[in-house]
């Protein structure tokens, strides 16, 4: 117990050391002029530790440096700039208002909350970032302006919330975590700003290695292999060394790619063995541990599997719980469809029209329809206390209409369905799959299986994802039917929360042997399953049971009585029968 | 030819040979009906797009035109956007052909054009203040990230793209004006899917990976510093195969008209889009187009079948209905079903 404490206390050490290296490689950026390379993402809640963090990133900047906080509900209006509204009607003549991304130009622009952002929002910083420029083209404007900035994001993603985009992490060079790091070793003395040499030059030899690093994370794309090279000569450029040594490229591989990675590097064979048992703590974390070649340069043969080395002992192994818990929350291909406007209610642009029942007014456009004539419109009439809007002005607020379905299946993959009948199962619920993807609908699986249900694929409109998961559907164990109906009444009710309509499609024989709690028995699993299928029919959710046992018993048939389901017993997988149901049900 | 060297060339892009050659086919026989680039964070799809600007020859314009238009065919502007009898006299000017980007956030307004508000206000003159659409007229139009473009807009947008008009009918405005242009898209799947009447309505799609192997990796990265380090001596040090590649752009182009498939390439292609059971003529004519063009620009007087071969799966690919119980990627069922027909038809 003593050696955990002991072994976190380093993992913490070295977390907070590595924050206030990349807080010095940030304002190093922004000293040198190089804004856009100045990228950090600090996943971490609020509270003093990350206060304290913020404070010594604000004591390194130049003091001219303005931050210029995107809230998270902005609108692209505010971003990118448009017509001032206020001013224009005031002067009668169009008056531009400048957007928060230009006016961040040369200067630091703070996204909080980076989870939450919406993909329209995120697109346009990105865009920004890509080009160091805002092409505006809006409410009749249209220009280029700088928008070169230094950019810092807070990610406070929990388990259960989408991860921060990946637009935005793979255009961010510096990753920081402080979530493990307590008050006390962060109120440990800070290493004082150093001010670096301005370039250190790279040897194809090191540049190929370190090329090689990111790809060994998982990291495909080109940004953060282009990110580590700058970054390990920035570090170097730090220390003031002239060579790059093991401890700046380490540093580098921790800040750049560790913390984003889509894999880990293999581990050595002899250190795979003792993970259950990490190794006593070495007195200095920050130190990798010593390498047959001591050399300034790495050794040729650097490769994956000598990664771990550069790394802090038990950095992996936090990151991976980390990790397993996230990848429970597979990003579910909800932003883009949010930025579409699909769901219901959701509004779109407003256009010009005419008012009338059951349309409305969209006040704001309409009145920037109407400023630029105010003028000439009231020179017209000689009254200058109203404003003046007519009937061409008037902007009809439009939704979109289309409610959508989102299909929740329900699975059976316990052993009492042999497992040829979960091979059916699958088979129809990919022919179900394609379909319900043919008509735009979100799809999501739930399996149950063993003590409790899982959702094996959140609501998506990925095709391909659906079947990636579908086809790691593992099967056998006891039947926590119960578990499963709770599990997909909470997810219906997430469904309706988000405006779409959910229906419930259960694929089972309607015998159960696991209760709620996870404890075998027949008789009590009977009776969970009975009182969440009262439940689920309380809720009034659209549902359909599909009875896959040999031969029907009346268990299944009960249930979709009490859940007002439809029934439908199929002895034999029939994809056309079964497709034809899921349609009738919804 | 001046250096243009504010964007990375062409010819220096490591790897992307297929995005390469579709935009390649597109400069060749603009009426491809425009390229989209499906693919990851990361993969160059809009340097690509960029870089060809550079790429492509200068073209005559009347000075001052905001529709770019072509001072040899005058007669097809309409009243209100025809140019001023000055502005014909004028001597024709050579610009670079335009490559117009439609940045997120864009409003309609300024999208298709609209009512000059500034004109409006102080001549009382009701006066079309044009679009990007017009400034696209002869060139390029680009849009990144296709999929978060609002469905109406995307749908003007590809109807103006296949008539090559754009007709206004706002704001007390009637006039329609030329919109000439190839449209080139580019998205992510993984960031919201794209409506499968969108995918079919480009001409070419192509799959835009990273590279994989490190040492082409590496060499993507070096290329990027010494372009950063110095744009105009990178641009220059690339300039010979640029203006090779312009020059032989420029002979497919001359050559494309002279190119016509006989009934042999006919059969084979109809024999291809039956297999892949692609809906709808728009597959088999796109791939006669595509096959042409790849002839032009290998400097052939006519079609062979390995031209055939080498456009199908950028020209079909994204025609296919989504088999859900298939796993493989469009392109790879393309050329599964090429490399059958192309064995059967060797053996006989």
């Amino acid at each position: 117990m003593a050696q955990q404490q002991a072994l976190s206390q380093d993992l913490e050490a070295a977390l907070w050391g590595d924050a206030c290296l990349a807080a010095q490689v940030f304002a190093h950026f922004i000293h040198s002029g190089a804004y856009g390379k100045a990228t950090l993402r600090l996943k971490g809640y609020a509270g003093p530790v990350r206060d304290l963090w913020l404070a010594y990133l604000k004591s390194l900047l130049p003091p001219e440096t303005h931050t210029h906080q995107v809230p998270v509900n902005i609108t692209a209006e505010r971003l990118l700039g448009g017509l001032d509204l206020g001013l224009t009607l005031a002067a009668g003549k169009a008056v531009e208002m400048r957007g928060v991304l230009t006016e961040a130009h040369q200067n630091l622009l703070f996204l909080p909350m980076a989870h939450l952002a919406e993909a329209t929002t995120v697109s346009l910083i990105a865009a920004a970032m890509d080009s160091g420029n805002v092409r505006l083209e809006r409410d009749g404007m249209s220009k280029l302006e700088d928008a070169c900035f230094a950019f810092l994001c807070f990610d406070e993603a929990g388990d259960d919330d989408e991860p921060v985009s990946s637009v935005l992490a793979d255009r961010i060079m510096l990753h920081v975590d402080l979530r493990a790091v307590s008050l006390r070793t962060a109120r440990q003395p800070m290493q004082p700003a150093k001010t670096g040499k301005v370039d250190v030059s790279i040897s194809d030899d090191m540049r190929s290695q370190l090329c090689a690093l990111a790809a060994s994370f998982g990291l495909l794309s080109m940004r953060p292999a282009f990110q580590l090279i700058q970054l390990a000569k920035a570090i170097c450029a730090l220390s003031n060394d002239d060579e790059f040594t093991e401890q700046h490229v380490a540093a580098a591989v921790r800040l750049c790619l560790v913390h984003r990675a889509k894999q880990m590097p293999p581990p050595p064979p002899e250190e795979a063995e003792n993970q259950e048992n990490p190794p006593p703590p070495e007195p200095d974390t920050e130190d990798p541990p010593p390498n047959p070649s001591q050399d300034t340069q790495l050794p040729d043969d650097m490769e994956c599997d000598s990664t771990e080395a550069l790394l802090p002992p038990n950095l992996l192994a936090y990151l991976e719980a980390v990790s397993q818990r996230q990848s429970m929350r597979a990003p579910t291909g909800r932003r883009g469809a949010k930025t579409l406007g699909r769901q219901r209610g959701r509004p779109l642009t407003s256009r010009k029209g005419v008012l009338s029942a059951g349309k409305r007014l969209d006040l704001i456009a309409t009145l920037r329809a109407a400023a630029p004539f105010q003028k000439s419109r009231q020179s017209a009439r000689g009254n200058t206390a109203q404003v003046k809007v007519r009937k061409s002005d008037i902007h009809i607020r439009r939704y979109q209409e289309r409610t959508e379905t989102s299909t929740i299946f329900i699975v059976d993959a316990s052993g009492s369905t042999a497992l040829n009948r979960l091979g059916e199962a699958k088979g129809a619920v990919e022919i179900l799959l394609a379909e319900s993807y043919a008509r735009r609908d979100y799809v999501s699986l739930i399996c149950f299986r063993g003590r409790d249900a899982q959702v094996l694929l959140p609501p998506t409109r990925a095709l391909v994802r659906a079947k990636r998961s579908l086809a790691s559907l593992p099967g056998g164990g006891g039947t926590p039917l119960a578990s499963g109906m709770r599990a997909a009444l909470a997810l219906a009710q997430e469904e309706r929360g988000r405006g779409r309509d959910p229906a419930l499609i259960f694929m089972t024989d309607g015998s159960a042997n696991v209760g709620l709690d996870g404890a075998g028995g027949r008789k009590q699993a009977a009776e969970d399953a009975t009182s969440m299928a009262k439940k689920i029919g309380g809720a009034g959710l659209p549902a359909l049971i599909i009875d896959i046992a040999r031969q029907p018993k009346p268990q299944a048939k009960q249930l979709a009585g009490l859940m007002a389901a439809t029934y439908l017993p199929m002895p034999f997988a029939n994809a056309q029968m079964l497709s034809k149901a899921v349609q009738a049900a919804q | 030819m001046p250096v243009r060297s504010k964007s990375f060339p062409f010819v220096a892009i490591v790897g992307q040979d297929a995005l390469k050659k579709a935009l390649v086919l597109s400069v060749v026989d603009p009426s491809l009906g425009g390229v989209l680039a499906l693919g990851d964070r990361g993969t160059g799809k809009t340097t690509a797009v960029r870089a060809l600007a550079a790429v492509l020859p200068d073209i005559q314009v009347v000075p001052g035109c905001p529709y770019n238009s072509d001072p040899s065919a005058l007669d097809e502007l309409s009243k209100e956007c025809a140019p001023t009898p000055a502005q014909k006299k004028a001597k024709p000017i050579k610009v670079p052909v335009p490559v117009v980007d439609l940045p997120l956030g864009a409003t309609e307004d300024r999208v298709l054009g609209s009512l000059d508000i500034e004109k409006a206000l102080i001549d009382g003159e009701k006066s079309f203040e044009p679009g990007l659409l017009a400034k696209a007229n002869r060139g390029y139009l680009y849009i990144d990230e296709i999929n978060l473009l609002e469905d109406h807009l995307v749908d003007v947008l590809l109807d103006v793209a296949a008539s090559g008009w754009n007709i206004v009918e706002r704001e007390g405005l009637s006039l329609r004006h030329p919109a000439k242009f190839v449209l080139v898209g580019s998205g992510n799947p993984e960031e919201g899917e794209l409506r499968p009447q969108l995918l079919d309505r480009f001409g070419l799609s192509v799959d835009v990976e990273t590279p994989r192997d490190i040492a082409q990796r590496v060499e993507v990265i070096k290329r990027r510093e010494a372009f950063e380090a110095d744009p105009a001596a990178f641009n220059k040090k690339w300039q010979r195969q640029t203006s090779k590649l312009r020059t032989k752009i420029l002979a497919a182009k001359e050559r494309l008209a002279s190119i016509a498939p006989d009934d042999d390439i006919l059969a084979l292609i109809a024999q291809i889009c039956i297999a892949l059971g692609t809906d709808g003529l728009r597959g088999e004519l796109t791939l006669i187009k595509a096959a042409r063009a790849e002839a032009a620009f290998a400097g052939d007087a006519k079609i062979h079948p390995h031209h055939v071969r080498a456009v199908a799966p950028m020209a079909l690919g994204h025609r296919l209905r989504r088999d859900p119980l298939d796993d493989a990627r469009a392109v790879v069922r393309v050329e599964k079903v090429l490399e059958d027909i192309f064995v059967t038809r060797s053996v006989a």
